[in-house]
């Protein structure tokens, strides 16, 4: 960027701008950030972290005229500026010629053996329980969550929220083990 | 629950390009600023990558799918993390549900100390047990349902009446098992009472019956059904299409007398 990016002053400003309390404030710049990546890669962008990245510049670079003028949730105020950026980025290529996801990638074989071990670590009762969710298709798979919810008294919604949770704590542990192993 | 319902299926447009320029921007402004809402996407982003796999998704919607979200690297992260989960799915044997007996012996393996002490009191128990308890002899009641399938051409809509009496303190029920269904090594019942199922074991079983056996203090007065579920070899589950119907009823109301064991 030419115009370089964000001053240390500036993105304190925009700490401050987010919440007094810099833990929060922390805590909440992450928050938006994670969200801008989650509403870009909704739309099918190839680099969510980077524009993301570049709308809390643009934001930071304004902290100024934010401070004395917006009124509102700041989070909404990053979303706006997120929306005209993943327009622009689209201008040029509007159809980009991404390629779709190989049906069967070569690295589902390594993950997995990950995964294998990292259900293992879970506690028992969480094996089972993803074990079981992912368990028939169509609509016996949806008889099957009906029954493991009753089983278990949750309701429905409480269970996909539940294995949803066991996922990205799976997802976790084999990004660390995919990061320990040695590189070729 | 209603609102969540529907911010379920809004959030499913979203991911699958249903939504107008106009609702696409009203759920993303919501998705910054709720965190519920936030949830809900993460949560159908890998439902919706598990009906990618499993080609559930309508042509249009496959397609949708598979050039938007499934193009970020975060969705193709998620989509092998679903491959990788479906190809498990048939190496490991989803685990059976454990019994307590089963539950309770697991913990005391880990808890010896908690395994002088059961011991201990199951042989206090022993000595003093007949001194405190009187035996209050309670008998079985046997009946054999037949499943709904093999039912169908009767056209009796009628289901078996079951006594329910302070006499009999189990039900021995044996389910007759359709022609031609897949047999299983072993079984599991669900046991459903319309407003709530519960997972039971067979007791035992042969080539054209199982046998559950149900306390009746854990029933009451209702109509009740069975679903059937054949274990194969392979630990995975079948389903045996069509019910087994009952109704239990209280005797001391009930004019069609039953036949204790």
């Amino acid at each position: 960027m030419t115009t370089g990016g964000p001053t240390q002053d500036e993105f304190e400003k925009l700490l401050r701008w987010l919440d007094h309390d810099r833990d929060k404030a922390g805590e909440r710049y992450e928050k938006i950030r994670y969200r801008l990546i989650g509403v870009f890669s909704s739309r099918g962008c190839c680099e969510p972290d980077a524009l993301a990245d570049k709308s809390i510049n643009v934001v930071t670079l304004k902290i100024d005229w934010l401070l004395e003028n917006y009124v509102g949730d700041p989070a909404l105020y990053f979303y706006a500026v997120a929306k005209k950026i993943f327009l622009e980025s689209i201008k040029p290529k509007p159809s980009a010629n991404v390629p779709p996801p190989d049906p069967q990638p070569p690295e589902v074989e390594q993950l997995a053996s990950h995964l294998d071990e990292c259900l293992d670590e879970l506690a028992q009762s969480d094996r089972d329980l993803v074990l079981r969710y992912h368990e028939f298709e169509k609509q016996e798979k949806i008889r099957n969550r009906k029954r493991l919810a009753e089983e278990l008294k949750f309701s429905l919604n409480a269970l996909r929220i539940k294995v949803c949770h066991i996922h990205s704590r799976l997802k976790k542990c084999i990004e660390s083990r995919l990061r320990e192993q040695p590189k070729e | 629950m209603a609102s969540r319902n529907h911010d379920q299926a809004g959030i499913r447009a979203y991911l699958l390009g249903r939504l107008s320029d106009e609702e696409q921007q009203k759920i993303e402004e919501r998705l910054m600023v709720e965190d519920d809402l936030f949830e809900e996407l993460e949560v159908s982003k890998g439902e919706l990558i598990e009906e990618f796999c499993a080609k559930e998704l309508a042509q249009s919607e496959h397609q949708w799918f598979k050039q938007h979200y499934l193009v970020s690297p975060e969705g193709r992260q998620s989509h092998v993390f679903a491959l990788a989960l479906d190809s498990l799915k048939s190496s490991i044997p989803a685990p059976k549900r454990r019994t307590w007996f089963e539950r309770f012996q697991a913990f005391l393996k880990t808890h010896p100390l908690a395994f002088a002490i059961a011991t201990s009191t199951a042989l206090v128990l022993v000595v003093v047990s007949p001194f405190i308890f009187r035996s209050t002899p309670q008998t079985s009641y046997a009946i054999s349902l037949k499943n709904t399938i093999s039912n169908r051409t009767s056209g009796d809509a009628r289901f078996p009446t079951v006594p329910l009496s302070p006499d009999i303190g189990e039900l021995r029920i044996t389910l007759l098992l359709p022609e031609g269904v897949m047999r299983g090594t072993d079984y599991r019942v669900v046991l459903d009472d319309r407003s709530e199922t519960r997972s039971l074991k067979a007791t035992s079983h042969d080539e054209n019956s199982v046998l559950v056996v149900v306390p009746t203090k854990s029933l009451h007065e209702g109509p009740y059904l069975f679903n059937l579920y054949a274990i194969k070899a392979d630990g995975t589950e079948q389903p045996i299409n069509g019910e087994y119907r009952f109704e239990l009823i209280d005797s001391s109301r009930s004019r069609s007398s039953p036949k204790p064991q």
